[in-house]
């Protein structure tokens, strides 16, 4: 990845769009950079990157949500803020999308904006979804995102993972589905993401690990059922 | 063994609805649900089912009692204002001892109230649901892995006891993602002589009603389903207890909460206060008889609820009256934290 003005993580609903969207924004700053990440999932009520800004806000991230975003008139409002900080020459903007066709489809208003200033955008894959397991049907949802986002993805970024129970063998074999993806769709892996601490050697994954912290996890309250 | 999905509680009820042999779903959107309806939509012309969103909630659920009729495994899904809207339709499924399944993923309320998760409407699916002398089989699954085997649970015991059943869940545990291994498909579906499936010229007619010109008539009846509902009590009441046999503060909880007061048991053991947890699996029937074999050795009981208090009444009807029965409740889409709780105990110890 070369790193443009704008990053895109778009995908299936639930496949980890916001968690590496933090991620990513945190490892942009950690290079220095200025980064905003923008909130434009106009799908999901509930576990979205509006409830991280408390977090991400004072680690020097700017985050712009649609300003009802987690309040009972969740509506899906894009603001003006998001359409100044694609413009604005300094930001590099990383933009979490909602999910599938119908969150992708937010993102057709600035897609002009989006092409002038360069991008990446990745399809962010994980195979223990629903409407993923098989390679070919996570490649027939990434063509249904693209026709709606009006923009072509760049990259796979995998996300293999089963939550609270990810394992090495759960990230190894995932890998293996994002690469039979990567020959389906002709696109490179960025990275495989994988959770801190979790013994994935470098050696042991074709191409970048990406070391995530997992922040949507509702204030720790809920337990593993047991 | 099956290979473990990560999913949606709101998915994993559809798709084990699919795997319990569920061919007719029938909904109307709305949040904290819609991803039912979503999910189905996709998935239902894969497996040769059928996805109708309809112009109403009356509308979707009167479809689900057309096809229940015809014997099919069919199933609606609505969130709480929504629910409301389905009630008068409830009614008439249980006058007809019509089997269905009717999810509710609660919002708050009351009114248009708001979409974030709640447990407002206890009253609403045990107590009231609409007109006449009915239950709704009530059951309260607390994590993703228990909304898919709760589905099949569900669609079993509709056809068993030929009532609809109610699976109630909150906004929370319908949107959060866990790792869940799907029930297998069922191969076969119970016989249903009733049903409305053509006589072919070879029976008298199958009638679904629930008029009755005659007083006796329409009595006999109401007294047969509840022999039904008392063999229902007998056989399917279900629980869990988390520590609760030496607890000195016992908690009450069903689903999410259930699992946020389940942190906090921890937490209060490892401060040395002996806490457990009685959590109902089945709403109604309630186990009431469990809870208060569980209650007679805590010192006192305390009820937790994402609501003003409504479950706390079946606890205090249990209790009856052996123990002090406490209430702790955050409403309006606000989740109790299980700082809030421990916080509640340490306040009713200190006699505050």
């Amino acid at each position: 990845m070369i790193y443009p003005k704008i990053t895109i993580f778009a995908g299936l609903f639930g496949s980890g769009k916001t968690n590496l969207a933090a991620n990513f924004a945190l490892r942009l700053k950690r290079e220095g950079r200025d980064v905003v990440l923008l909130d434009m999932d106009v799908v999901n009520p509930m576990f979205r990157l509006s409830e991280l800004a408390g977090v991400l806000t004072p680690m020097g991230i700017d985050v712009i949500t649609p300003p009802y975003a987690g309040t009972n008139v969740d509506i899906p409002a894009l603001t003006g803020a998001m359409e100044a900080a694609l413009q604005a020459e300094e930001k590099h903007v990383v933009i979490d999308l909602g999910g599938d066709d119908i969150g992708a489809a937010a993102l057709g208003r600035f897609t002009g904006a989006i092409c002038s200033a360069g991008y990446e955008m990745l399809y962010v894959y994980n195979c223990y979804r629903p409407f993923s397991a098989s390679p070919k049907e996570a490649f027939a949802g990434l063509t249904e995102i693209e026709r709606a986002a009006k923009l072509r993805f760049t990259h796979i970024a995998a996300n293999p993972n089963l939550g609270e129970e990810t394992t090495r063998e759960t990230v190894l074999r995932g890998k293996r589905f994002a690469d039979a993806l990567a020959r389906l769709s002709g696109l490179k892996v960025a990275f495989t993401a994988v959770k801190e601490g979790l013994q994935v050697l470098a050696g042991e994954i074709s191409g970048a690990l990406f070391p995530v912290r997992i922040f949507l996890n509702r204030a720790g309250a809920l337990l593993p059922a047991m | 063994m099956a290979r473990k999905v990560l999913a949606k509680g709101n998915e994993a009820l559809a798709e084990a609805a699919i795997a319990a042999g569920c061919r007719g779903f029938f909904g109307y959107p709305i949040t904290p649900q819609t991803d039912v309806a979503a999910y189905m939509a996709r998935r239902m012309p894969q497996v040769g089912g059928v996805y109708v969103q309809a112009e109403s909630e009356i509308a979707a659920v009167n479809m689900v009692m057309g096809a229940a009729a015809a014997g099919a495994r069919a199933l609606t899904s609505s969130s709480s204002p929504g629910i409301s809207l389905k009630s008068e339709t409830i009614s008439y499924l249980a006058g007809c001892d019509l089997p269905a399944v009717i999810i509710n993923m609660q919002r708050a309320g009351p009114g248009l109230g708001g979409i974030q998760p709640s447990q407002a409407d206890y009253f609403q699916a045990t107590k009231g649901l609409a007109h006449g002398d009915f239950h709704l089989i009530v059951l309260a699954p607390y994590s993703v892995q228990e909304m898919a085997d709760f589905m099949v649970l569900a669609f079993d015991l509709a056809d068993r006891y030929r009532t609809p059943v109610m699976l109630l869940g909150d906004g929370m545990l319908g949107q959060m993602m866990e790792p869940v291994v799907f029930p297998e498909p069922v191969k076969t579906l119970p016989e249903k002589s009733w049903a409305v499936t053509g006589t072919k010229g070879k029976r008298p007619p199958n009638i679904i009603n629930s008029l009755y010109i005659q007083p006796d008539e329409l009595e006999t009846l109401v007294l047969e389903r509840y022999k039904r509902y008392e063999a229902i009590q007998r056989e399917e009441t279900r629980f869990e207890t988390f520590f609760a046999d030496d607890a000195e503060v016992l908690l009450t909880a069903y689903g999410s909460t259930a699992r946020i007061a389940k942190s906090a048991v921890l937490a209060l053991r490892e401060k040395g206060v002996k806490a457990g947890l009685f959590r109902p699996v089945t709403l109604w029937p309630f186990p009431q008889e469990a809870l208060r074999q569980a209650a007679a050795a805590a010192e006192y009981v305390l009820c937790v609820e994402m609501s003003m208090g409504q479950m706390v009444e079946d606890v205090r009807l249990a209790v009856n009256g052996a123990k002090p029965v406490h209430f702790y409740g955050r409403t309006g889409g606000v989740v109790p934290s299980p700082a809030e709780i421990i916080e509640q105990v340490t306040r009713i110890r200190e006699g505050s």
